[in-house]
């Protein structure tokens, strides 16, 4: 946690930071007022709410890659709404579970994931960019015992939060720094993440 | 920056706590407070097999701040007794044992009020001790007659406290012989989950606590596996409300059983049991008089039916007078239930929630109406004079309770508060007609 607040503390000041004075051209044009912009992150995701008991597991993991895609309308106004298309993986464990009279004792392996359907607000400030939103996660279990693996999933609800700093920021594209954090309200589980994002206008007018 | 900008950023960051900051609340526990190194029962010897039952009556409390109410209803197993009040559906459920060389009875427990989370101690003993000897002895023969009746003094407590405010309460009348004519359901046993009563709703731990929480019936909500074996649920997701574990997620019956074990446990920790352990301790574990199958599928009717019949017949087996019927909750498991090959054998009960013309035309035992549906007191009282059982179900709140109680006369009523219904019957109810197959 310690280290993910120090990278977080590194973006923003990375993003805040002063930058040289833009030559200002007579003949600039007036920069368009409204932008349709394609984003996508990768980040190195930790579930931080523990979804399970790791007593008696063989093997837990609750870290991975997540990926996520966004889209987002940049008005002149202070907010700009957006949609965002994450996929999170949760959650893994081996264990020996007492499956009492349905099996006595046997290895059962499981793993949980989750894809995030997102909408929310972005507000803009120099180079830092704050989202906040609500949606529906889509929870999905593969869960394999005595040979025989079932997969479910079920929609829940849940928030959303990221904070980007763009270390360069060019008139059409971006790159920086993400964190995000998903808490899934059904599942109760909250997810951190953190890693880089790019995000390009795709319309402008 | 203008203002306005300003003002808006400030709201987007309010906003924000609005809608993040109930994720960080901490739920309520509700305490479940015992009497430090088993209290005076951790020495006790236990009382012989019925003898509490000579203590059941409906009371006046003399004291007894706690339960807030004139009188209540004592009610007891093989080894407990309970306390009902309708002020706040207040309960105690305190274990019993004999103590001083058998010379005395003393009652150890909690109480709670049902509507809210307030609870405490609750210590007890029996007077006068020529009764508290007798039940201890177990010998009824050395009393006058008519007996004394009995008198129950001690103290209650608040929260986790040793108690200290006097309690006491007067044999006032005797109960109401409810037996076979009227039935407490406890809706999926003793409370439900979110009540946190002491166990999770259809867990063992549940049916076993049923009948010191007043009811004589419980209504068991059943699922089927993915493997074909009927379990305990009551919906049709596994969802935080109930069940806990990181991979209990999805429609229940994805799941095979195996599945369940590994990765499923109801909300308080116990095993989902299947419809059999349930049934086998229902049989061996209490004294239970009834079961009511809630079948949430089609699919579910016709495993419920051979169990059904398998643990009837070994019921007869072991003399004990209970009765198991399957529910029929709607038109799909109506036909599920009547066309079944080979049909149900003769005598298995069975419950439907439709219209009282269905229940005529499935042959089946009881009508099981959903109470918001209003009383329907002359579909009750053509009913029983056919000869069936009325259970409506599912009633918590005392001003219906009440309403129902007095313009109509059901065989029983589904409740997540048995000990409420059980106190209100005993105080307004009417028997139904002695007809009914319940």
């Amino acid at each position: 946690m310690r280290r993910l607040l120090s990278l977080l503390s590194l973006a923003v000041a990375l993003a805040l930071a002063p930058r040289g004075a833009r030559a200002e051209g007579p003949t600039a044009p007036p920069a368009p007022r409204h932008a349709i912009e394609v984003g996508v992150a990768e980040l190195f995701e930790v579930t931080t709410t523990s979804p399970g008991s790791p007593a008696g597991a063989l093997f837990t993991r609750r870290v991975g890659s997540a990926v996520a895609l966004s889209i987002t309308y940049r008005t002149p106004y202070f907010l700009s709404p957006f949609v965002d298309v994450g996929y999170y993986p949760l959650y893994q464990r081996t264990r020996v579970a007492d499956l009492g009279t349905a099996g006595g004792r046997a290895l059962a392996d499981g793993t949980l994931e989750a894809v995030g359907f997102i909408g929310g607000f972005a507000l803009d400030l120099s180079r830092v960019r704050l989202r906040a939103g609500g949606g529906a996660f889509d929870v999905m279990v593969r869960s394999s015992v005595l040979g025989a693996t079932i997969r479910t999933a079920e929609s829940d609800m849940g928030y959303f939060l990221a904070l980007d700093g763009y270390v360069f920021k060019a008139p059409r594209f971006r790159v920086g720094i993400e964190v995000r954090a998903a808490f899934i309200v059904e599942a109760a589980v909250t997810s951190v993440g953190i890693g880089f994002t790019f995000s390009g206008d795709a319309i402008r007018f | 920056m203008s203002s306005d900008a300003s003002r808006a950023r400030a709201l987007f960051v309010l906003a924000l706590a609005v809608v993040l900051g109930p994720s960080c609340t901490i739920r309520d526990t509700v305490l479940h407070p015992t009497f430090p190194d088993g209290g005076l029962l951790a020495g006790s010897a236990p009382v012989p097999q019925g003898a509490l039952a000579h203590l059941d009556g409906m009371f006046r409390v003399r004291e007894g701040g706690v339960f807030g109410a004139d009188q209540v209803a004592v009610h007891t197993t093989r080894d407990t007794v309970s306390i009902f009040a309708a002020p706040n559906a207040a309960y105690a459920v305190m274990r019993a044992g004999c103590i001083t060389g058998g010379t005395e009875l003393v009652l150890e427990g909690a109480w709670r009020h049902a509507t809210g989370t307030n609870t405490g101690l609750i210590r007890l003993s029996l007077g006068p001790s020529s009764l508290a000897t007798a039940v201890c002895s177990g010998d009824f023969t050395t009393l006058p007659v008519p007996p004394p009746p009995p008198t129950f003094e001690g103290v209650t407590g608040s929260g986790a406290a040793m108690p200290g405010v006097a309690a006491g309460f007067d044999f006032d009348h005797a109960l109401k012989a409810t037996e076979g004519r009227f039935a407490v359901v406890g809706h999926h046993g003793a409370c439900a989950t979110t009540d946190d009563c002491g166990a999770s709703e259809n867990s063992l731990e549940s049916i076993r606590m049923t009948e010191a929480f007043g009811a004589s019936v419980v209504e068991l909500d059943v699922h089927i596996s993915a493997d074909g074996i009927p379990f305990l649920f009551h919906d049709d997701q596994f969802n935080s409300r109930l069940a806990t574990g990181p991979f209990c997620h999805g429609p229940v019956d994805k799941f095979t059983l195996a599945n369940l074990r590994a990765d499923c446990t109801l909300k308080f920790g116990e095993t989902i049991p299947t419809l059999e352990e349930a049934l086998a301790t229902v049989l061996d574990d209490t004294d239970l008089r009834g079961v009511w199958l809630d079948t949430k599928l089609p699919a579910v009717i016709a495993p419920s039916v051979r169990l059904v019949e398998k643990y009837t017949a070994l019921a007869a087996q072991k003399k004990r007078r209970v009765k198991i019927a399957v529910g029929i909750p709607d038109t799909d498991s109506l036909a599920a239930y009547t066309g079944l090959v080979p049909p149900p054998a003769p005598g298995t009960l069975c419950l439907v929630e439709l219209e009282p013309a269905d229940v005529r035309s499935a042959g089946c035992g009881i009508w099981g109406p959903d109470w918001t549906e209003g009383p329907s007191a002359s579909d009750v009282s053509a009913l029983q004079a056919d000869g069936h059982a009325v259970v409506f179900w599912t009633m918590d709140e005392q001003t219906f309770i009440d309403a129902y109680l007095t313009t109509t006369t059901p065989n029983g009523i589904v409740t997540d508060r048995p000990g409420l219904v059980f106190q209100r019957f005993q105080t307004l109810g009417t028997l139904p007609p002695d007809r009914a197959q319940l």
